[in-house]
């Protein structure tokens, strides 16, 4: 897992995990790029990350992707991220591409739900956190069981 | 009757300092119950705009209610989750122990 304190060097990074893969005898590499788009008048998206959580949530994902014979990869940005920069990337391979197909779509999926990063909206250099598009990560609520 | 007296006197001395002992037992205990008071951590993440806390509770319930006595932080308490120690917890059924860590996690948005 790999935490930069910029926008990503997507071309670097898919390059370098595509080299590193080869040594495993994969057959298959799969990569998701996510790109800042222009839409509600931002000038950037901003990040906030809780290390030790996302640390151990990779961990997790990293052992259920051994135990399916693939290798997941990760990397995201913290701070501010302009428009047309890359602020995550994932990836995953393994020896065939069913596995790979399935596990990049998990493992992108589960990140938007619980990996602990705060989306914020840069509007006139002011930060606005994205709640709307944000999701209660899961067993959220466990502060008010029987109230 | 001196018998009776010299008794009177001592019971009375016995008294005195039974009084005096206990007044010590529990200045010593009220002493041992601040260095022994659980005192926790309460970390607030990402937009939650509340400046980590420490907070002299038992239990996740008198965090609830802490949390939804405050204007700032009522809001956060049915959508967080929480974290002890960075072990994100799936019921609110937890003995907290002086010196925990409470982490608590509003919705999130990676990517």
């Amino acid at each position: 897992m790999e935490l930069y304190k910029s926008a990503l060097n997507a071309e670097e990074i898919t390059n370098r995990w595509y080299r590193d893969i080869l040594s495993l005898n994969h057959g298959a590499f799969i990569t998701f790029t996510g790109v800042i788009r222009a839409e509600n008048n931002i000038e950037a998206l901003s990040f906030d990350i809780y290390e030790p959580i996302l640390k151990s949530w990779f961990q997790s994902w990293q052992q259920k992707a051994e135990k399916r014979g693939a290798k997941v990869m990760m990397a995201h940005a913290i701070g501010d991220i302009k428009i047309g920069e890359s602020s995550y990337i994932s990836a995953v391979s393994s020896s065939k591409r069913r596995v790979a197909l399935e596990l990049i779509d998990e493992f992108v999926e589960d990140f938007k739900a619980n990996a602990p990063i705060w989306k914020y909206d840069v509007i006139d250099s002011k930060r606005v956190y994205a709640k709307d598009r944000s999701t209660p990560m899961k067993n959220a609520g466990v502060l008010s069981e029987g109230i | 009757m001196t018998y009776i007296l010299f008794i009177l006197k001592n019971n009375n001395l016995l008294l005195r300092f039974n009084k005096e002992y206990a007044y010590i037992i529990n200045s010593i205990k009220k002493m041992f119950d601040k260095k022994s008071g659980k005192m926790i951590k309460i970390e607030f993440l990402g937009p939650i705009d509340f400046d980590t806390i420490e907070l002299d509770i038992k239990n996740l319930q008198e965090l609830s209610d802490f949390m939804l006595n405050n204007e700032t932080l009522k809001e956060w308490v049915e959508i967080s989750a929480v974290a002890v120690n960075d072990n994100l917890l799936s019921s609110r059924d937890y003995e907290l122990k002086s010196g925990d860590r409470v982490s608590i996690l509003p919705p999130v948005c990676g990517g």
